[in-house]
């Protein structure tokens, strides 16, 4: 039997370009930046067709998998159904009791934050990173640094605009560092991600005590985030304590996006900056 | 050679590429599986018809997955055409039957899924977490008599076996 042919030169070309690839990926080289907001944008026509055939397959395996997990949840809803009511009631009376002590102090109240919602077209599959990607961009004045919300709490912040589409980092990203307040003494931390499902609070300070249960939100230090948003709860406690999201990002379908101009990067268009830097300049 | 003939397994190729980054709903260790099913379609028509599949289709297809799911560019390319270079290196020792192309894809897939964990460890300078590899590679080995069996409905001319020919006069 003879030999296929394996296309003679092309495959250690393409190899040679894969490991070129790889290395510059690994440098964060600008060039890298710039051809994956370029490629993003040409294949997301592509992507939105293709996901208008398949939507009754998608939704089909997410209501399989909802039936799977909600199997044991009736008696467990049914419990927190009625903590919920007897917390209701005291939220109504604080509501009133701040709205009156707004009043007599003359308080600013915080200003409602303008928000878009844009849907999840792709989600990360690997050991690389924790993101999706949404189909709103430029076009809906969206900046680098706005932060995302998906249900009921933050999911991440927007890390890259292109023209139709933009890259959200997710809580859960290696790279994704957020000041919050952890309990009802708003105790100072920082809640990093590893890549895995509960990020963990680090930079708290010494003689602090996280209890499971504490509520985590944004402290607004810093400004990337406005301050309040709900993140989670603290999952377990120790010395990195884990934190268990409100959002649900393996099922992320639709994402908020506030313009929260305090925290975004208001860069100029990645072809300018590039340019500026001139061809063969490093990272 | 028709057109069709090589449009086929290119588009098998890069339409389970794209299905890899859709939002599915999966959790997020268990969603690396994914990008691991453009590996079937791959090893089945370059270990059945290499002529038909060119290296630039798992080249592609393996770039708009590293772009849609935001990994290092080039990782999914490289393992791709690794999974390419395997499948042409399966077509010299052809199996015959289901069982032993199955028994073949599994030993071609163990070595392509320590090849993409050695190379994910490399690029963070780190050991990386063997858990969803094995993962994928489970999934991956038991999901390949579905995707094959729906790939050789699509396969033009699917390679019978050879001793499915009377010679005239022997």
């Amino acid at each position: 039997m003879s030999r296929p042919q394996s296309g003679g030169m092309l495959v250690p070309v393409l190899l040679f370009a894969s490991v070129a690839l790889l290395v510059l990926s690994r440098l964060d080289h600008g060039y890298i930046a710039g051809a994956r907001v370029a490629i993003a944008d040409g294949v997301s026509p592509l992507l939105r067709t293709i996901m208008i055939p398949l939507e009754p397959l998608r939704t089909a395996g997410w209501a399989a998998a909802r039936m799977f997990e909600q199997a044991g949840d009736v008696e467990r809803l049914n419990n927190e159904n009625q903590q919920l009511k007897g917390w209701e009631a005291r939220a109504k009376d604080l509501e009133r009791q701040l709205t009156e002590l707004g009043a007599v102090a003359k308080a600013a109240r915080d200003v409602d934050i303008p928000f878009v919602t844009a849907r999840v077209m792709a989600t990360s599959a690997g050991p690389f990173a924790r993101s999706a990607m949404i189909n709103a961009g430029e076009g809906e004045a969206l900046k680098a640094g706005y932060p995302a919300l998906a249900g009921n709490g933050l999911a991440g912040r927007v890390a890259v605009v292109g023209q139709g589409v933009s890259r959200l980092m997710l809580v859960t990203d290696a790279d994704s560092r957020i000041p919050v307040f952890v309990g009802v003494s708003a105790a100072r931390a920082v809640l990093a991600g590893d890549n895995g499902a509960t990020p963990r609070l680090t930079f708290l300070a010494p003689g602090v005590t996280v209890n499971a249960g504490d509520e985590v939100t944004t402290s607004g230090i810093g400004g990337l985030f406005p301050r309040g948003l709900r993140i989670g709860a603290v999952a377990t406690a120790g010395e990195r304590p884990a934190v268990a999201l409100h959002a649900d990002l393996d099922r992320l379908e639709y994402v908020s996006i506030l313009f929260h101009d305090a925290g975004a990067s208001d860069l100029p268009p990645l072809e300018d900056r590039l340019g500026a830097r001139g061809p063969g300049a490093g990272p | 050679m028709r057109a069709s003939d090589q449009l086929v397994p290119a588009l098998a190729t890069g339409t389970l590429a794209v299905l890899a980054v859709l939002p599915w709903g999966l959790p997020a260790d268990g969603r690396f599986v994914l990008p691991f099913l453009p590996v079937v379609a791959i090893h089945y028509w370059s270990s059945r018809h290499p002529e038909r599949l060119s290296a630039a289709v798992p080249f592609v297809a393996g770039l708009v997955v590293d772009v849609l799911s935001n990994g290092p560019l080039g990782y999914w390319p490289l393992i791709y055409l690794v999974s390419y270079m395997l499948g042409v290196e399966a077509h010299r020792f052809p199996a015959s039957g289901p069982a032993a192309r199955w028994a073949q894809f599994t030993g071609v897939l163990l070595a392509l899924v320590i090849a993409a964990w050695c190379v994910a460890s490399l690029y963070h300078f780190a050991i990386s977490d063997w858990r969803p590899f094995a993962w994928a590679f489970w999934v991956t080995a038991l999901s390949y008599p579905a995707i094959a069996f729906v790939l050789r409905a699509l396969d033009p001319a699917p390679v019978r076996p050879a001793n499915d020919r009377l010679v005239r006069g022997v």
